[in-house]
């Protein structure tokens, strides 16, 4: 399931880029024309480049939420608030996607853009902490795995060192818990 | 006449000949072609007796920890030109 996204955030980002160059274009040919030809035109694109913007951020919360469940088990309430909010944020989406088929004028387009673009802002907040929620449980899962060689070293200074590394390991920001992870890895692999 | 010329000539002949064979079949013998096992690897290397974590499963480990990526590329969010810029009519 989780590939089969991916590939199609793959196809709809191609897309997005395609329709954005014919919308440029077409917006163009009408502030420079400004024919009633030029402008149902400059319509007809304005709405292809909303709906696939729309479409790829609709698929992209998707993958993202199906990453955060499969990843994270949704098992603290954090994890639990994202899932839910993005939750929200795919159903608001989809909401975008009727709207943006109604689209008749110039200035409704600009309407639901703006009102789109307003939501997009926020929702980069969830994002960002999704993306740190699901790669901070994948370090999790690695210090798990950790937890048996740990226990079954002989009691040493090397010893200790990986365990203080890996009790700021939950605490620290991503990176910074990585190389914490490897560094006592690496202790227990000696 | 011309027989004992010939014994003179065969005679020496002959006995290069045999001696010849003989040492050619004394020679060595190529030694058969090897199957034998892998040679015996230095002490150090060898596997240590059974533990309950064998020190390359942590090594897979930690390979696995090393190349993992902070920055997931699958995770990376759509970047939008925004904003559109949408003429008035």
């Amino acid at each position: 399931m989780l590939p089969l996204l991916i590939a199609s955030l793959f196809t709809l980002g191609s897309d997005y880029r395609a329709s954005y160059q014919q919308y440029l274009l077409a917006r163009n040919q009408y502030q420079q024309y400004q024919t009633e030809s030029t402008r149902l035109t400059a319509i007809d694109k304005v709405k292809r480049v909303l709906k696939s913007r729309n479409d790829w951020q609709l698929e992209y919360l998707k993958t993202l939420r199906l990453t955060l469940a499969s990843d994270t088990s949704i098992a603290n309430y954090p994890q639990t608030t994202s899932y839910l909010t993005l939750e929200d944020e795919i159903i608001a989406l989809e909401r975008f996607t009727s709207d943006f088929n109604s689209v008749s004028s110039l200035s409704q387009a600009q309407n639901f853009s703006r009102s789109w673009e307003d939501r997009y802002s926020r929702t980069q907040t969830l994002v960002s902490q999704t993306r740190n929620q699901i790669i901070k449980a994948r370090l999790a899962n690695f210090q798990n795995q950790l937890a048996p060689y740990i226990d079954a070293a002989s009691p040493s200074s090397t010893l200790d060192l990986a365990i203080q590394k890996l009790k700021l390991v939950s605490s620290s920001e991503p990176s910074l818990a990585h190389q914490l992870l490897l560094d006592a890895a690496k202790l227990l692999a000696l | 006449m011309n027989r004992p010329k010939l014994l003179i000539l065969l005679i020496p002949a002959a006995a290069f000949i045999s001696l010849v064979v003989f040492f050619i079949s004394r020679l060595p013998r190529p030694a058969p072609a090897v199957t034998s096992s892998p040679p015996s690897r230095p002490k150090a290397d060898q596997a240590l007796p059974d533990t309950v974590n064998p020190p390359s499963s942590l090594q897979i480990l930690v390979d696995q920890i090393a190349v993992f990526k902070t920055n997931d590329s699958t995770l990376t969010p759509p970047s939008f030109d925004i904003p559109l810029q949408i003429p008035s009519e």
